[in-house]
């Protein structure tokens, strides 16, 4: 699989990749607009009227973000306040 | 003429298989390995709906095969991952680790189609004995000493269970079916501990991050799908619809998803994503509803065949590499792109990206919450669906098979492993895209759901990808740490060692004080009777000698009359016939009378002190006259 490993070693497609990501990220926080305004008269089929903070368009993307970074932070400091312990601890 | 299709009781075929292993020679055992689970599965296939294999034991109706849709759909997603997972461990020569894999997979089918809750319990013992000796063939220490801690656990939940049932069929008439319970009776409640263990319900979940990482390569994929879910099974059978379980399942989906962020074991952090996935499940029992019990099933389906993924991953990553931290890997993806590959539809199912049979299960479980208007519950398995993205999509491959390159030369696994790797990836690709493939199988067929709605497809896109941007952000953080987490099992490893030290020091000095204080005593009686009356004059003088050498202290004649008092305790019993008997007794008898005076004539007219008073004088008065003849002697 050398091209494989030529090919995401390359600067350019790495800066490549940057972009595509910034891209997919404002398309995918559009759809959620076009998905909220644009599709609601025919989605009505829908059985439940979901929660209210669901009708944020971009409700999940935010949701994502947040809920990651406090994942990381807290599981962190809990982890650092005495949970995390040296590899032999149940040797000793 | 399905009817006239002779079908057997799908654990038989594995446990009987099972022990036919050892007969088949050379490379015929590799095709008949495969062929048990390729029989089972089309077995399964023919057995009409109903109970039957019904065997009376003493006063008991013994059901092997209740077979409905929900045992169904457990029992069709068993076989298969048997199949997928018996080609990926083909190349492993140890008869004994097919042998004790296939006994566990025939178990948990035995307990899936139990009707009654002896045969469970007996499929369920057998669960745990078969899969410890996953754990063992691993042969290190480390596996040793899981495996007992593991067995340990189950074995205690085996009898928490028993107890339950036992309670259970006192309170029921003798009826020992297995049907839904009446939640609340002590009874009910136990059988519910013992299920609760083998689900990996916090607190009780320790035992499996402790055993899986430290089974054989082969043997955790196994694991990972049968003992769980099994639990999950019973759950949704016995306890559908208790709230406890719902708020325990959406704590359970977040717990394994801050472990997983410190953990640096790749196989562990795997294990405790399990126990975040089987999260999902519980709390979808405890939703209770037709939709969320769908939910429950369709996810387990799923999390077998990607969860069984992931681990085979993992394992080849382990297997040909020899390592199994975070820190250690890194920059795989050149020399074991084809693992990586197959790793990542793994990942991609377990985060619930569209077109991967996550997404079709899990959204089921979350949509349920959203029925049952339960925001908490909602945003809680929101959150850990983030959390799993996180870790096994995007943590463990970046710092495995991207990442910082850790120069570790190896290529990719045997061609059997990549075939069961790849086996499973195309069975989670396939459910994600035909999603109906999996919903006509689901035990409540009158609820409908459909996953592609534009708003859920776009809902997840959202969230996943904003989780990579907050990755990306906070990818120095992530890092493999060189350390193991406290969990739950702190307590019995650590209590244990305790435990021990009570037993060699407390309890067994303990033991070792009363047993001489025993030998103590009846050697001082051996030595009193001796000589009773020359011993009972020892102990005096030895007094005296106490009293006179407290009021005077030290002295010569003091000094003399002890060792007077040495050589008569050295030369004990000597003569056991006083010289002056009739001195003695005369001297006894007016003890005696003076005694009856003060008893019978002084005494009643006396209060109790003046007659404490008097003994004190009395007492006085004989050491101090004993006192002056013990050194008139030494003078």
């Amino acid at each position: 699989m050398w091209f494989l490993e030529r090919w995401l070693e390359n600067p350019e497609t790495v800066k490549k990749m940057v972009y595509l990501l910034y891209v997919s990220l404002i398309i995918s926080c559009l759809l959620g607009f076009v998905v909220q305004y644009g599709m609601a008269a025919s989605d009505h089929g829908e059985e439940h009227e979901g929660f209210a903070f669901e009708q944020i368009p971009v409700f999940s993307a935010i949701y994502g973000f947040v809920c990651c970074i406090l994942i990381i932070i807290l599981s962190k400091a809990f982890g650092h306040s005495g949970i995390m312990v040296e590899e032999d601890y149940y040797d000793k | 003429m399905i009817n006239d299709i002779v079908t057997v009781p799908p654990a038989a075929i594995f446990i009987i298989g099972a022990l036919l292993i050892p007969l088949i020679p050379g490379r015929l055992k590799q095709l008949y390995l495969l062929a048990i689970p390729a029989l089972a599965f089309f077995n399964l296939l023919y057995m009409q709906e109903g109970t039957y294999w019904i065997h009376h034991f003493m006063e008991y109706d013994l059901v092997l095969g209740r077979v409905d849709l929900l045992s169904k759909c457990f029992g069709y997603v068993f076989t298969i991952a048997a199949f997928c997972m018996t080609l990926y461990a083909l190349h492993v020569k140890e008869t004994g680790q097919h042998v004790a894999a296939f006994i566990y997979v025939g178990s948990a089918l035995g307990v899936v189609f139990a009707g009654d809750l002896f045969t469970l319990f007996i499929f369920w013992e057998f669960l745990a004995w078969s899969s410890v000796c996953l754990v063992w063939y691993r042969r290190r220490k480390a596996s040793i000493d899981a495996g007992f801690r593991y067995l340990m656990v189950h074995v205690a939940g085996g009898v928490i269970l028993l107890g339950g049932i036992i309670l259970y069929i006192q309170g029921n008439d003798g009826s020992i079916a297995f049907d839904a319970f009446d939640y609340g009776s002590p009874g009910t409640i136990l059988i519910l501990i013992g299920f609760l263990i083998n689900a990996a319900v916090p607190p009780l979940h320790a035992w499996l991050p402790d055993a899986y990482p430290e089974a054989t390569i082969t043997g955790a994929v196994f694991m990972t799908a049968f003992t769980t879910k099994t639990a999950v099974y019973v759950l949704a059978r016995g306890f559908a619809g208790v709230e406890l379980l719902m708020w325990l399942g959406a704590i359970m989906a977040l717990y394994g998803v801050v472990y997983a962020v410190l953990e640096n074991d790749i196989r562990r952090l795997l294990a405790y994503h399990i126990i975040s996935q089987v999260g999902y499940m519980v709390c979808g029992i405890g939703l209770g509803t037709a939709m969320a019990l769908n939910g429950t099933t369709a996810h387990a389906f799923c999390h077998i065949l990607y969860k069984g993924l992931l681990f085979m991953g993992m394992g080849a990553v382990i297997y040909m590499t020899g390592k199994n931290k975070l820190t250690e890997l890194g920059g795989l993806y050149k020399v074991m792109p084809l693992t990586m590959i197959l790793y990542m539809v793994g990942a991609f199912s377990i985060s619930g990206f569209p077109l991967f049979n996550g997404f079709i299960s899990k959204s089921m479980i979350i949509h349920a919450a959203a029925l049952d208007h339960n925001a908490i519950i909602f945003l809680m398995l929101g959150c850990a669906a983030v959390g799993t993205f996180l870790h096994t999509g995007l943590k463990l491959p970046y710092f495995v098979f991207f990442g910082k390159d850790a120069g570790i030369k190896a290529k990719d696994p045997p061609m059997n492993m990549l075939l069961g790797m790849g086996a499973t990836a195309f069975l989670c690709t396939l459910l994600g895209c035909y999603p109906q493939i999996l919903y006509r199988i689901l035990p409540f067929q009158s609820v409908e759901y459909h996953p592609y709605a534009p708003a859920h497809v776009i809902g997840t896109i959202q969230l996943l990808l904003f989780t990579y941007v907050a990755f990306l952000l906070l990818i120095k953080k992530l890092a493999g740490e060189p350390t193991i987490s406290l969990d739950t099992d702190w307590f019995y490893r650590k209590g244990a060692v305790l435990f021990m030290w009570a037993l060699h020091n407390p309890l067994a000095r303990g033991t070792q004080w009363t047993i001489d204080a025993t030998l103590a005593v009846k050697d001082f009686a051996v030595w009193f009777s001796k000589n009773p009356i020359e011993a009972l004059s020892i102990i005096a003088d030895k007094l005296c000698l106490g009293v006179l050498n407290i009021s005077e202290g030290a002295s010569a004649a003091g000094e003399r009359a002890k060792a007077m008092l040495d050589t008569r305790i050295r030369e004990y019993p000597g003569e056991p016939v006083r010289r002056d008997p009739i001195g003695v007794s005369v001297l006894l008898g007016t003890v005696f009378l003076f005694a009856y005076l003060v008893i019978y004539v002084v005494a009643p007219h006396l209060s109790v002190y003046s007659m404490i008073g008097l003994l004190v004088v009395a007492v006085i008065a004989g050491i101090g006259l004993r006192v002056r003849e013990m050194m008139r002697a030494a003078g």
